[in-house]
């Protein structure tokens, strides 16, 4: 029994999920030769036969629409739940990789197929003599918190087209990227799904939002560079204040900001970490 | 057309025998790291595609 890692095998953690994460996020095309090698090892490591029929699939909706081909009876709910493997699983096949070669557990080998197929492919569907292996994504965009998003187009995008568009790790609909002038605050304000509301009002400019609402005004600081501090009540969301202030450019921003804040100097000051008073030093000896 | 789960087949059997081989602290540690590959990889980005495509 291993009770405990050896340091050199801890300090491989860290390197195996990198990797599983590089491989897991990969918008490398499938490679189909070797995703079917792949997965013909992995029915014998459980004493099936070799599929003979291979398809690719560009994205998961092109999957269901080809699998509906191939068996009209099939609905999408089952085809959706049949959809396993690939690059998607690398959480569960790093764990046992690790365990493979690092740890040297022999029974981990069981795996091989499932394991090298995460490196090949995306999503695929088993069946008896049949499988269905879909391509990555072309990419796959994130913002600096490692959450979904894009500002210009989709998120998520398969090489036949089919995308997820995000905001800061919220799917929203694609219109709100596509053609932006459309997204007025009302439609905003009165979305349904208070995550995909508070994204459209980013969207927009939460300047613009704020006009809409009649927000009341606490506090506005004689300087214009420090700004007015808002509260305004969302529709279902509540209570939220916000400083309105004009940066180096002269555009308007309006940045949410912590309800306890009394000032707009105090809200301006956290901002950038700092508390109320020392911003104004700063400001004076600059 | 009659679906196969390797995964079903194999994975629950090499666990239990990894679990024979090393302690629960050992499963436990590797676990915690690779964890983050799940929180990056299944639930920030496939379940978002994986919703969009229910829907």
């Amino acid at each position: 029994m291993i009770k405990n890692l050896t340091a050199e095998q801890e300090a491989l953690l860290p390197v195996y999920r990198d990797k599983w994460l590089d491989i897991g996020l990969s918008t490398e095309p499938l490679n189909f030769e070797k995703a079917k090698a792949a997965v013909c090892v992995a029915y014998e490591s459980v004493g099936l036969p070799k599929p003979t029929k291979f398809y690719t699939a560009k994205s998961p909706v092109d999957a269901i629409r080809l699998i509906k081909n191939l068996n009209p009876t099939m609905e999408t709910n089952k085809i959706m739940s049949d959809m396993a493997y690939g690059c998607h699983d690398a959480n569960w096949l790093g764990f046992y990789q690790y365990f493979r070669d690092v740890v040297g557990i022999k029974d981990c080998e069981k795996l091989n197929g499932l394991i090298d197929l995460a490196h090949h492919c995306g999503w695929l569907n088993m069946y008896n003599d049949t499988v269905v292996f879909q391509d990555r994504p072309k990419h796959i965009k994130f913002d600096d918190q490692n959450r979904l998003h894009c500002e210009y187009g989709p998120a998520i995008l398969y090489r036949d087209g089919y995308s997820v568009y995000a905001w800061h790790g919220v799917t929203i609909p694609s219109e709100w990227i596509t053609n932006k002038g459309e997204l007025t605050a009302k439609i905003a304000l009165t979305w349904v799904n208070t995550e995909q509301r508070k994204a459209a009002c980013e969207i927009i400019g939460w300047a613009t939002v704020l006009r809409e609402l009649n927000a009341h005004t606490i506090d506005s600081d004689e300087d214009p560079m420090i700004g007015t501090l808002l509260e305004v009540d969302i529709p279902d969301i509540g209570e939220e204040k916000f400083l309105r202030v004009l940066c180096g450019t002269g555009r308007e921003f309006a940045i949410p900001v912590p309800p306890n804040m009394k000032t707009a100097l105090e809200a301006n000051a956290w901002t950038y970490g700092l508390e109320g008073n020392l911003l104004r030093d700063l400001e004076v000896r600059t | 057309m009659k679906y196969v789960s390797v995964r079903d087949q194999v994975r629950d059997r090499v666990m239990d025998q990894v679990g024979t081989q090393v302690s629960a602290q050992v499963m436990y540690q590797v676990r915690d790291q690779i964890r983050e590959v799940w929180a990056q990889v299944g639930a920030q980005v496939w379940a978002q595609v994986w919703d969009q495509v229910r829907r």
